[in-house]
C-alpha cells in the first residue's frame, strides 16, 4: 500500500465508487440511508465518526458493513474495563529468536477500526485510542509508527448503561468528526431485516467493491472541492450562533467549523458537486456539532435537545445570498 | 454619546433651522421661541425615554401628549380661568386659520397664526423624528424637511428660495451624517476593536452625499420647473377659436403687477384733454359669499351701444385717447369709460351693459399685445349738485348689481347703517363710505393682503387689519354699497398714470381696481376709497365747508343733469351672427380642470404600483451586464412574484425555498424549470463555475408564467394594483424592529453580565454531566 501509486480520481468517479459502496452496505443495514450517507461522508472527510445509540440497532453492523464493503484491513476492539492502552497501540516484546525487541501492532493498526462500546475503557486506554486518533501515528518505545491510510476509526457508546463506563470527555468527542444516533428502523425495513437475517449473515455475503488506495484517491480527490466564501462565512455563522446560544453553555470549536467545512465538501462530492452549498453545511450541522456541545442547565431542565438547539441556531443565522 | 442622542441632536438642529423656513410667511417671528422649546422638550423627552429604556413607541405617544399639552398651555396662556382651555384654544385656532385664509404673505402678527405655524413646526418635527429613530428610516425625513420648506414656496408662489432651501438641505444632511455614524456603530458591534476595520466619517459624508445629491438636484429641477408649468398647463387648457369664451378674472394679474419689484411700462396714451384718464379693462359684477367675479356676458360686435344710463355726450364734448400698449397681454381692451368708438385690430366684441371691450379671435389672451389704437369716449363726471340728489335706478343688463346677498356679514350691514345714519341720499351714502375708507386708521399697503374679496377676507380688512390695496378697498366699498341699496360693481383696470410731455405712460404698478356706483340719469359712476394712490373724484366728495349733508357743488351744473337712460334701440344695429357667445364662469371651469387633474393624479397613483412592477419585471428580465447579475435578478424576480400572489417568502437556501415554490407550479415546471433555476442560482452564490446560462430565461419564463397562473388573475386583481412585493424590503424591516432580539443572540452587555463565580459555576469540569 505504501508507495504505490495513487490514482487520480475525479469527482464523478466519487459518486460513482460511493454509490456502489452505499448499495453494498444498504444490503446489510435496511433503511438506514442517513446513517449510511454520513459515514461515508466521514470516511471522505477523513474524520471519525461517533455511533451513540441503545444496543441492537445495527451500530456495529453499520462499522463492520463499511469496512467489509472497502477491500481494506479492518479491527475491531471490544472496549472493556481491562482493556490496556497497549492493547490499542501495539506492543514491543521480546523476540528470543532474533534477540531484540519487535513491535506487535495493535488493534489501531487497520484501516478501519470499529472501537465498540469506547465508553467502557478506562480513561487510559480511550486517551491512547483517541490520540492516534488525531495524530495518524503511533509511538510506542520511542519509535513512531504510521497508521494506515485510510484511516478511519467508527466508535460505538451506549448511553443506557451508563454503570461503570467511562463517557468520553467533551475533550475527546470533539474529536470525532460526526455522531450518528443510528435510531429504529421504519416497520418496513425492520421486517426486510427478518426476511434477510433471519437465516444468514448477510455480511458474510458482503464482497468489497472497492480498495483502500481507491478510497484514498477519493479522498484527495474531495479536497478539491470548492467552498465559496459567502459559505465559509456561513459556517463561522453557524458556529458563532452555538456559542452565543444560551441554551449551551459550551459552544462549537475552531475544530469544529474546520470539521464541518470538510464534511461539508465530502457531502458535496457525494452529491456530484464540485461545490458546496449552505444545504450541505445546515444538514451536516447537528452531526457535527451536537457532540461537542453541552447545553445549559436550563435547557437541560427545560428538556430541550442539543440536536434542537443546533437545528434553531442555524436556522437563526441568514443563508448567505451573495456571492 | 448613544446613537439615539446623535439621531435626536440631528433633528433637533434640523427642525430649529427648518423652523426658519417659515420665516417668509409672516411679519412677525415669534413663533419661532415655542416651536424651539417645544422641539427642545421633545428631544430631550426622547432621549430621556431612551435611558428609561422605553419602547420607542411609548416615547413617541409622549411626545405627542407632552407636544399637544405644551402648545395647548402656550396657547391659551394665564387667561382667565373661567372659561374652559378649550373654548379658549377653538376660537384662537379658528381665527388663526381665518386670518391665515385672508392675508397673504407675509401675515401680520396673530396669536392664533403664531399657534398653527407653531403646531406645523413641531408636527413635522415629531414625523421627522419618528422617521429617523422609531422607524429607522432618516433618510425619509426629507419629506417633513421639504413640506416645511414647500409651505412658504407654495404660499408665496415665487421664486424658489435659495436661502430655506439650503437650510432644509444642512438639517437633512445632518440627519443622515447622523444616521451613518450610528450605522457604523451598528455594524461593527459585535467585533472588538482591533479587528473591525472602522469605516471612519469620511466614507459616511461620501454617502450621505451620494444618496442626497441627486435627490437634491431633482428636487430644485422641480422646483424651478413647477411654477412655470402649472401657468402653462391651464392657460393651453384654455379653448381657442371658436367655442364659449373663458373669460378670466382680471383681478388675478392685479396683485402679481402691483408686487412685482420693478414697475414696468405697459402702456401709453395721448388725450386731446388735459387730464389723464382711467382706463377700464373689465368690472366685476357679482357678488357673493366668496367675492366679486364676472357674470355671463352677451357679446355683440360692431360698433359700441348706448352708455348706460347717460342719454347725451357731456358737455366737454368726448374724449379722444389714442392708446400704444407695449408689452401688455389681456383679453380685454383697455379703454376710458364710457367708449363710444374704438379701432383696435382683431376681433373685438363688447358687452353693452359693462361696455368691456373683449378679445374674441384666436389667442384671444394675447389680444391686447402691442395694439395701437383710439378710442373716442364720454367722460362720466356727474355734476355734484345733481348726484346728490340722484335716485337709485335699475342698470340695463345688470340687474345683478342690485342684488343684496342675504349672507353678508352682519358686522359689515351695521357698520354700514352706522356710517349711513342721517343720509338719505344714495351718493351721499356713498361719499360717506368712501371718507370712511379713505379715513385714518385705514392704510395702503400691498403687502399682508391676500387678493381675496371674500366676505372673510373684507371682514379682516374692516375690522381687523384696515390695511389693504386696492382691490380690499374697491370691493368694500362695491359691497359696503350693496348693502346702502346702490348697484355697485368692482372696475378693474390702470390709473391716469404719470404725465410726460403730451404722453401719459401707465406701469404695471398702476394697475387698480375701483367701485363703480349706479345712479338713475348719471349711469355708472366712478369711485375711489383707495387712499394715497389717487385723489377722489371731485363729485365724490362732500366739501368741509358745506353741511355735511350736502354733496359738494364745486362743479357747474351740466347740461346732463336730468337725462333719462339711454334709449335701448341704439343698441339693436350690431350683426346677430355672434350674439349669445355665452361665457360660463372661469371659476366653474377652473374647479372642472382640478377636479380633472386631481382625477387623472388619483388614477395615476392608482396603477403607479402595477406599472412600476411591471417595469421592474421586465428590467430584471432584461439584458444584465452579467450572467451572476441575470440570475440574481431573476432569482429576486421569481421571489417577488411569489409575494405578489400573496404567500410568504420561506427563508432558508434555494433549495428549500424551491421545495416550497415548486408546491405551487405543475409538477414538470417545479421538475425542470425552478429546479434548473435553482441549480443556476446556486452555481452563481457557491460555486466557481457558471453553467451556460443560455437556458436560463426559457425556465424563468416556465417558472413565472407557472406562478401566474397558479391563480386565475381576478382573483388576485387587489395584488396586481397593488404588488405586495413593492412593500416587501418595509415589511421585512418592520417585522425586524417590531420582533425583540431572539434570547439565542445575547447582546454585548449580557455577556457581561456573567460574573466570574457564575461562569466558574457554569462550566463543565471533567467529564461530560451526564
Amino acid at each position: 500500500m505504501v508507495g504505490s501509486v495513487i490514482e487520480k480520481r475525479t469527482l464523478g468517479d466519487v459518486l460513482d465508487i460511493m454509490g456502489t459502496v452505499r448499495t453494498a452496505i444498504e444490503g446489510v443495514i435496511e433503511g438506514k440511508r442517513g446513517s449510511i450517507d454520513m459515514a461515508m461522508v466521514v470516511l471522505l472527510a477523513e474524520g471519525h465518526l461517533l455511533l451513540e445509540d441503545v444496543p441492537g440497532v445495527g451500530k456495529t453492523m453499520l462499522a463492520k458493513a463499511l469496512g467489509r464493503s472497502i477491500a481494506s484491513t479492518v479491527r475491531r476492539i471490544q472496549f472493556t474495563p481491562d482493556l490496556l492502552p497497549s492493547d490499542v497501540t501495539g506492543v514491543s516484546i521480546y523476540n528470543q529468536a532474533s534477540g531484540g525487541f519487535e513491535f506487535k501492532p495493535g488493534g489501531i493498526f487497520a484501516n478501519i477500526v470499529v472501537g465498540d462500546e469506547i465508553n467502557r475503557a478506562s480513561p487510559k486506554t480511550q486517551s491512547a485510542m483517541l490520540e492516534s486518533m488525531e495524530e495518524r501515528q503511533v509511538t510506542v518505545d520511542g519509535v513512531t509508527h504510521k497508521l494506515a491510510t485510510p484511516f478511519m476509526v467508527i466508535a460505538t457508546q451506549n448511553p443506557i448503561e451508563m454503570e461503570g463506563t467511562y463517557p468520553l470527555p467533551e475533550a475527546q468527542r470533539d474529536r470525532f468528526m460526526a455522531r450518528i444516533e443510528m435510531g429504529y428502523p421504519t416497520v418496513a425495513a425492520e421486517i426486510e431485516m427478518l426476511d434477510n437475517h433471519g437465516s444468514r449473515d448477510p455480511l458474510a455475503a458482503l464482497t468489497p467493491v472497492t480498495d483502500a488506495d481507491t478510497i484514498h484517491s477519493l479522498i484527495l480527490a474531495v479536497r478539491g472541492v470548492y467552498v465559496a466564501p459567502a459559505v465559509k462565512k456561513y459556517i463561522i455563522d453557524i458556529v458563532t450562533a452555538t456559542r452565543q446560544s444560551r441554551d449551551l453553555r459550551l459552544g462549537a470549536s475552531p475544530r469544529a467549523s474546520l470539521q464541518l467545512l470538510r464534511a461539508g465538501r465530502a457531502k458535496a462530492a457525494l452529491s456530484g458537486r464540485d461545490y458546496v452549498l449552505p444545504d450541505d453545511i445546515a444538514d451536516l450541522a447537528v452531526n457535527v456539532l451536537a457532540h461537542r456541545t453541552l447545553p445549559s442547565t436550563e435547557a437541560q431542565l427545560s428538556r430541550r435537545s442539543v440536536a434542537e438547539i443546533i437545528t434553531k441556531a442555524v436556522q437563526s443565522v441568514p443563508v448567505p445570498d451573495k456571492r | 454619546m448613544r446613537p439615539v442622542d446623535r439621531l435626536w441632536i440631528a433633528t433637533t438642529i434640523a427642525g430649529f433651522i427648518g423652523a426658519m423656513t417659515l420665516l417668509p410667511l409672516t411679519e412677525d417671528a415669534s413663533y419661532l421661541y415655542p416651536a424651539w422649546l417645544l422641539i427642545a422638550v421633545l428631544s430631550v423627552a426622547a432621549v430621556v425615554g431612551d435611558r428609561l429604556r422605553l419602547a420607542k413607541v411609548v416615547v413617541n405617544g409622549i411626545q405627542i401628549l407632552l407636544a399637544a399639552a405644551l402648545a395647548v398651555s402656550l396657547a391659551i396662556g394665564p387667561g382667565p380661568s373661567d372659561v374652559a382651555w378649550y373654548a379658549r384654544l377653538v376660537p384662537l385656532l379658528r381665527s388663526g386659520y381665518n386670518h391665515i385664509q385672508t392675508s397673504a404673505a407675509p401675515m401680520p402678527a396673530d396669536p392664533g397664526t403664531q399657534i398653527i405655524l407653531t403646531l406645523i413646526v413641531v408636527l413635522l418635527f415629531l414625523v421627522a423624528g419618528i422617521l429617523a429613530d422609531t422607524l429607522e428610516r432618516p433618510a425619509w425625513t426629507l419629506a417633513p424637511l421639504l413640506a416645511l420648506y414647500l409651505i412658504p414656496a407654495v404660499a408665496l408662489r415665487t421664486d424658489v428660495n435659495v436661502v430655506s432651501f439650503l437650510v432644509v438641505v444642512i438639517g437633512y444632511l445632518a440627519i443622515l451624517f447622523a444616521d451613518g455614524l450610528n450605522s457604523d456603530r451598528r455594524w461593527t458591534r459585535n467585533l472588538s476593536h482591533d479587528s473591525a476595520m472602522s469605516r471612519g466619517s469620511r466614507g459616511i459624508w461620501r454617502l450621505s452625499v451620494v444618496v442626497a445629491t441627486p435627490t437634491l438636484v431633482a428636487a430644485v429641477i422641480l422646483g424651478v420647473m413647477l411654477p412655470t408649468l402649472s401657468p402653462t398647463f391651464f392657460s393651453s387648457l384654455r379653448p381657442n377659436g371658436t367655442g364659449p369664451i373663458q373669460m378670466v378674472d382680471p383681478s388675478i394679474d392685479l396683485r402679481k403687477n402691483l408686487e412685482q419689484g420693478a414697475s414696468r411700462q405697459v402702456l401709453s396714451y395721448t388725450t386731446n384733454k388735459p387730464t389723464g384718464t382711467y382706463l377700464r379693462l373689465a368690472t366685476l359684477p357679482v357678488l357673493n359669499v366668496d367675492g366679486w367675479s364676472q357674470s355671463q356676458v352677451t357679446l355683440k360686435q360692431g360698433a359700441l351701444g348706448g352708455v348706460p344710463g347717460v342719454a347725451t355726450a357731456p358737455s366737454g364734448g368726448a374724449r379722444v385717447t389714442n392708446i400704444q400698449i407695449d408689452d401688455f397681454s389681456s383679453m380685454y381692451l383697455p379703454v376710458p369709460y364710457a367708449p363710444r368708438a374704438q379701432n383696435a385690430t382683431g376681433e373685438w366684441s363688447y358687452d353693452p351693459a359693462s361696455l368691456m371691450i373683449i378679445a374674441t379671435g384666436a389667442n384671444r389672451t394675447q389680444a391686447t399685445v402691442g395694439q395701437t389704437y383710439t378710442v373716442e369716449s364720454w367722460d362720466i363726471e356727474p355734476n355734484g349738485a345733481a348726484l346728490s340728489t340722484a335716485k337709485v335706478g335699475v342698470p340695463d343688463g345688470q340687474s345683478m348689481t342690485l342684488d343684496i346677498p342675504a349672507d353678508i356679514p352682519t358686522p359689515i350691514v351695521q357698520l354700514v347703517n352706522q356710517l349711513t345714519t342721517g343720509v338719505d341720499a344714495p351718493a351721499l351714502k356713498a361719499a360717506a363710505i368712501q371718507a370712511y375708507l379713505r379715513s385714518s386708521p385705514f392704510s395702503y399697503s400691498v403687502q399682508g393682503a391676500s387678493g381675496q374679496t371674500s366676505y372673510d377676507a373684507i371682514s379682516t380688512f374692516l375690522f381687523k387689519t384696515k390695511t389693504g390695496y386696492c382691490v380690499q378697498y374697491a370691493s368694500a366699498m362695491a359691497l359696503m354699497a350693496r348693502v346702502a341699496g346702490i348697484p355697485s360693481r368692482v372696475a378693474v383696470g390702470f390709473l391716469p398714470g404719470t404725465q410726460s410731455g403730451d404722453h401719459w405712460l401707465v406701469t404695471s404698478h398702476d394697475m387698480h381696481a375701483w367701485p363703480e356706483l349706479y345712479f338713475e340719469g348719471q349711469g355708472w359712476v366712478r369711485f375711489e376709497p383707495t387712499p394715497s394712490v389717487a385723489v377722489p373724484p371731485p363729485w365724490t366728495v362732500v366739501a368741509a365747508n358745506q353741511p355735511s349733508a350736502a354733496p359738494s357743488s364745486a362743479a357747474a351744473p351740466s347740461a346732463s343733469s336730468s337725462v333719462q337712460p339711454s334709449a335701448q334701440a341704439t343698441q339693436d344695429h350690431q350683426s346677430p351672427s355672434s350674439v349669445g357667445i355665452t361665457t360660463s364662469q372661469s371659476s366653474r371651469i377652473r374647479t372642472w380642470i382640478v377636479l380633472g387633474v386631481v382625477g387623472l393624479i388619483l388614477l395615476l397613483l392608482l396603477v403607479a404600483p402595477m406599472v412600476s412592477r411591471r417595469l421592474l419585471r421586465r428590467s430584471r428580465l432584461g439584458p444584465a451586464p452579467d450572467p451572476h447579475e441575470s440570475i440574481s435578478r431573476a432569482w429576486l424576480e421569481v421571489r417577488d412574484t411569489w409575494l405578489d400572489l400573496g404567500h410568504r417568502w420561506p427563508q432558508g437556501t434555494p433549495r428549500q425555498i424551491a421545495d416550497v415554490v415548486g408546491q405551487r407550479l405543475p409538477h414538470d415546471v417545479a421538475e425542470t424549470a425552478l429546479s434548473g433555476v435553482v441549480s443556476a442560482v446556486e452555481q452563481s452564490r457557491y460555486s466557481q463555475h457558471l453553467d451556460d446560462v443560455e437556458g436560463l430565461r426559457r425556465q424563468i419564463d416556465a417558472v413565472l408564467s407557472g406562478l401566474d397562473a397558479s391563480r386565475p388573475w381576478y382573483r388576485r386583481l387587489g395584488r396586481i394594483l397593488l404588488p405586495a412585493s413593492l412593500t416587501y424590503a418595509a415589511r421585512q424591516w418592520w417585522s425586524r424592529i417590531t420582533t425583540r432580539p431572539a434570547p439565542d443572540a445575547p447582546t454585548e452587555e449580557t455577556d457581561h453580565l456573567t460574573s466570574p463565580e457564575d461562569e466558574a459555576f457554569q462550566r463543565p469540569v471533567g467529564s461530560a454531566s451526564r
